[in-house]
């Protein structure tokens, strides 16, 4: 019975990776064709090729991770890897970056609201409902909202799919070319800052101590990389390939936006199809960014419980994403400067330096 | 501003009140040093001529928006 019970509160492998499908197809819907539109110009396309190719360098990290410290806190790993002192001083920067992560997520998920549904509605007042919501779910045992998610993913990918194929119908070509050898740097570097939107949805793998490691792991990685790959392509195809990369590059949202100029038989307004569903996903995103903060917090202080520090963090990362920009512009400006940088750093980067290290020092 | 003060006074108030019942003096320091630093992010969001956070990390890595 007591196995049974540790086997249901553990998130399972597939759990694990359907949730990193949903929020990494969920950031890029937010930040990746007005990105890449704006960094790769008319080679956009082929950007997502780079991100593949060094994506799947993250997964064995990952997976010697979640094997070699099964059931571990993130920064108990680090302490066991770097030494007590510097592990818990790369823990306390890990905990600051998604406390600040977090912060930015929940302003800009509340601006998108209050910009493209709730124009006259105050952004602090939506901040505060929608962090009760959030406050309250995180009450609830992390498997079980990882689990709602088994569901839900697959209505967000058949939406997301529809979406996909609606728009490619009016795709241009024009659109698509002139691609020539000077294009390569910049789909270089345009592929690696893509790397630091996708790297929002691998945060998840930061919780050791609730996923349960399976042989087959590595086999997933390499499948959710693959997804990245061609959702990714048809993502920006079905954006930038249809409105051209400098009226993308202009844009606030630019998917939301395409979704809205939708016809469909003579149907107008497909996008209230649309949007429930990813409101719901938004949260789902948010809620888990959350748990991988109180993660964190507890292996820092080490806490045997969290539960009593909810509320607190949740007005902690509330003030933090009032206070982190006065207008959106700033935000996105913030986004493309910082955090795709500190997102490449604290989710792909250092799980990679942790399993060299374990390797080097015989731990795994 | 208000709206954080009242917020962050019932959390601390409720909270506070179980550790201080359960004798957890260490959690209850953590508890008043994040409601002292939600207070002034919220103090430092109000006033006046705050840009916001980002805005300064930008100008100060020189990157005109």
């Amino acid at each position: 019975m007591r196995v049974m019970e540790e086997q249901t509160a553990k998130i399972s492998n597939r759990t694990a990776f359907l949730l990193a499908v949903t929020i990494t197809l969920r950031s890029m819907e937010y930040f990746l064709p007005q990105y890449m539109a704006d960094s790769a110009k008319q080679a956009f396309w082929l950007s997502p090729l780079f991100m593949f190719a060094l994506l799947i360098l993250v997964f064995p990290a990952y997976s010697i991770i979640l094997k070699t410290f099964a059931g571990m806190n993130p920064v108990d790993i680090m302490r066991k890897v770097f030494g007590r002192v510097a592990g818990a001083l790369v823990g306390a920067v890990a905990f600051i970056w998604m406390v600040i992560l977090s912060a930015f997520l929940v302003r800009y998920f509340v601006e998108g609201l209050s910009i493209k549904f709730y124009t006259y509605v105050d952004t602090e007042l939506l901040l505060i409902f929608i962090l009760l919501v959030i406050g309250f779910v995180l009450h609830f045992k992390t498997v079980y909202v990882s689990r709602i998610n088994d569901i839900f993913v697959f209505i967000f990918l058949f939406l997301s799919a529809l979406s996909f194929i609606l728009l490619l119908t009016r795709m241009d070509v024009k659109n698509l070319a002139p691609v020539s050898s000077h294009n390569v740097p910049s789909m270089i570097t345009s592929g690696i800052g893509g790397l630091g939107i996708v790297a929002i949805g691998l945060n998840i793998f930061f919780l050791t101590d609730r996923i349960a490691y399976k042989k087959n792991f590595l086999f997933s990685g390499v499948g959710l990389s693959g997804f990245i790959l061609v959702a990714g392509i048809v993502l920006l195809l079905s954006t930038v390939g249809v409105f051209g990369y400098s009226v993308v590059s202009k844009l606030t949202f630019p998917y939301t936006q395409s979704i809205k100029t939708i016809h469909f038989l003579g149907i107008d307004r497909v996008d209230a199809l649309f949007v429930p569903i990813l409101q719901f996903i938004d949260i789902i995103t948010i809620t888990m960014m959350f748990f991988i903060v109180l993660t964190f917090f507890k292996g820092l202080f080490k806490l045997e419980e969290v539960k009593p520090f909810i509320w607190l963090l949740v007005a902690f990362v509330g003030a933090l994403g009032i206070a982190l920009a006065n207008n959106f512009f700033d935000l996105l400006a913030s986004f493309r400067e910082v955090f795709i940088y500190g997102n490449i750093f604290i989710t792909l980067f250092l799980p990679l330096v942790i399993a060299i290290v374990a390797k080097l020092r015989k731990l795994a | 501003m208000m709206e954080l003060v009242i917020i962050v006074g019932l959390i601390d108030v409720y909270e506070g009140w179980q550790f201080i019942k359960q004798r957890r003096f260490a959690w209850l320091a953590v508890l008043l040093a994040f409601s002292a630093m939600t207070l002034f992010l919220g103090y430092l969001a109000s006033a006046q001529d705050f840009k916001g956070l980002a805005s300064y990390l930008l100008d100060a890595m020189n990157i005109h928006k």
